[in-house]
């Protein structure tokens, strides 16, 4: 016999049991569109990588060369020694002006944390304005700027301008390093004697130290990925990677010859420091979870 | 008086050189604004070109127009994508964000020209919908990080108890974890929005030509028209300033100044 107790429980397992098959399902449909998502956005890198082993430009008809790669390695003509030299300057451009940027946003950080209220928020909505703002507003601001002042272009314009919109993004992850330290060691050492150079270069920087790297990373990926701010402040003949790139963009292939091979260097080249950097941080918790 | 060292003296480098190099210039496109390029004497032309003219009307109409339908795409797309990732369940979610973030040090140009290669091979005829996919393409991740740390950081408990207290996936979707990620998707929209339409660079490479959006206009004219060039920079400026007034108004302070994405 069945009671009408029965089928509430017989009801409530089959629910259940639907419940799980659809949260499983879900699941599976979750994960498969996060990949999905992830194979469009690495399709064209990946192509790049197998084109790279293809003549001539673009990805139409693959055919199986290596003229391509020891073009890169050569340079044989003028447009890729042209390449090679752009990649240069930005790399120049990159480091110098990511170390410029690195001291004085850190410099800066040191002292808008030791700033009063209201000068210190003053600042950081000012520090605000190159990262909020366009870059082509920043860019023609610029290009102005050193046209009236008669300051010729070349790399040096370049690297001021990089300077500028990259610094505050130093002095902001520099600060929160800051506000984490126990600021008396700082004032213990004044009391005890130190210059307060002698302070911040002992004790200050070496608690920020973090911070001042990640944030001269981050200086350098906005300089070299940056096209903008360059093609304005650049002088004609001062190539960098970007404007060359874009110099290649009228033609309907896309990307040239050579150019399929160096990109697939620079990708692969950010993968392994990324893989190495992940491994080393891995190796320094398990080794600090085994001294636990 | 002695001269004595504070701490605070250490920002002066810093302020000197973020006014000299990102303020003063910004003066020069207002006082470019209201130059003739002919007679070099004071003039509105420039301002009342740039507000009233057809063809800059027409390219305001279209970077609204093609900013607000890349945003929304990206956050259709990217929203699933961050919300997946935040969840603890999903395998590997640390490894998967760290792969949406790779593609971005590889230079945007190389990617749009990879684009430009593909829409080729594929026979397909470069226009406006090509333009929408390269950048829908290029700041997917922008739209993706900013929301995927706003959903770590949302109590659980939260969640929890909306679903203690009866509401379905669907409602504690739309009621409790929507409107907690509201910061995150206003600085995503804001980065995807921005972007879009001052970029030239991805609209006139994969458009061909066939349309321009703000960035594009002040770019084409500022090789023989500097003034119109200036003006349109300076509307351009109000937007943004008008549209970081909209994202103070919905996000907490901490999450605008800018490190929310790094």
């Amino acid at each position: 016999m069945v009671t009408p107790n029965d089928i509430v429980v017989k009801k409530k397992t089959s629910s259940g049991l639907d419940f799980y098959k659809k949260r499983k399902l879900a699941r599976y449909i979750g994960n498969s569109y996060v990949y999905i998502i992830l194979g469009i956005i690495y399709l064209p890198i990946i192509l790049i990588i197998i084109y790279s082993f293809s003549s001539g430009p673009g990805f139409s008809n693959f055919s199986f060369s290596m003229s391509n790669i020891t073009e890169l390695f050569t340079a044989s003509t003028s447009d890729s020694r042209r390449m090679i030299t752009a990649l240069e300057h930005t790399l120049f451009v990159g480091i110098i002006s990511s170390l410029l940027a690195t001291l004085l946003g850190t410099v800066g950080a040191i002292g808008i944390f030791g700033m009063r209220k209201k000068s210190r928020n003053i600042l950081l909505n000012a520090s605000n304005v190159p990262i909020f703002n366009a870059d082509i507003i920043i860019a023609l601001s610029l290009m102005l700027f050193f046209t009236a002042l008669s300051i010729p272009k070349n790399a040096q314009t370049v690297i001021l301008a990089h300077t500028a919109v990259t610094m505050p993004y130093v002095m902001l992850s520099v600060l929160p390093r800051l506000k984490q330290m126990n600021m008396s060691v700082y004032e213990a050492a004044l009391d005890l004697g130190a210059t307060p150079l002698f302070a911040i270069a002992k004790i200050i920087v070496p608690e920020v130290l973090p911070g001042m790297i990640s944030g001269f990373v981050l200086a350098f990926t906005l300089s070299i990925d940056d096209f903008v701010i360059a093609e304005y402040t650049r002088s004609n003949s001062y190539e960098t990677l970007s404007t060359y790139i874009y110099t290649q963009a009228a033609g309907k292939e896309g990307l040239s010859g050579a150019l399929k091979p160096l990109s697939a260097l620079i990708f692969l080249t950010v993968l392994a420091i990324l893989i190495a950097y992940n491994i080393r941080k891995n190796l320094k918790t398990k080794n600090l979870q085994l001294k636990k | 008086m002695k001269f004595k060292m504070k701490r605070s003296y250490l920002a002066m480098p810093y302020a000197v050189y973020l006014t000299l190099l990102v303020f003063v210039p910004m003066l020069f496109i207002v006082y470019y604004a209201f130059i003739s390029d002919k007679t070099g004497g004071f003039t509105f032309s420039n301002i009342i070109r740039a507000l009233s003219s057809s063809e800059s009307i027409g390219t305001f109409f279209y970077s609204i127009l093609y900013g607000a339908l890349t945003t929304v795409i990206c956050f259709v797309i990217g929203y699933p994508v961050a919300y997946i990732l935040s969840q603890k369940k999903f395998k590997m979610n640390k490894i998967i964000v760290v792969l949406f973030i790779i593609p971005m040090w590889v230079n945007f140009l190389i990617r749009t020209l990879a684009l430009k290669s593909i829409f080729y091979s594929m026979g397909i005829t470069l226009g406006k919908g090509t333009a929408l996919f390269g950048m829908v393409y290029d700041f997917l991740p922008f739209m993706i990080l900013p929301i995927y740390t706003t959903l770590l950081k949302v109590d659980k408990n939260l969640i929890e108890a909306s679903e203690d207290l009866g509401a379905d996936p669907r409602t504690v979707l739309f009621k409790t974890i929507l409107p907690l990620s509201v910061p995150g998707i206003i600085s995503g929209a804001l980065m995807v929005f921005m972007p879009s339409i001052s970029t030239y660079a991805i609209t006139d490479t994969l458009s061909g030509g066939k349309f321009q959006l703000l960035g594009s206009l002040i770019n084409r004219s500022y090789f023989n028209n500097m003034g119109f060039s200036s003006a349109l920079a300076i509307v351009m400026l109000l937007l943004i300033f008008l549209s970081m007034l909209i994202s103070y108004r919905f996000t907490d302070k901490e999450e605008l100044k800018g490190g929310g994405l790094w």
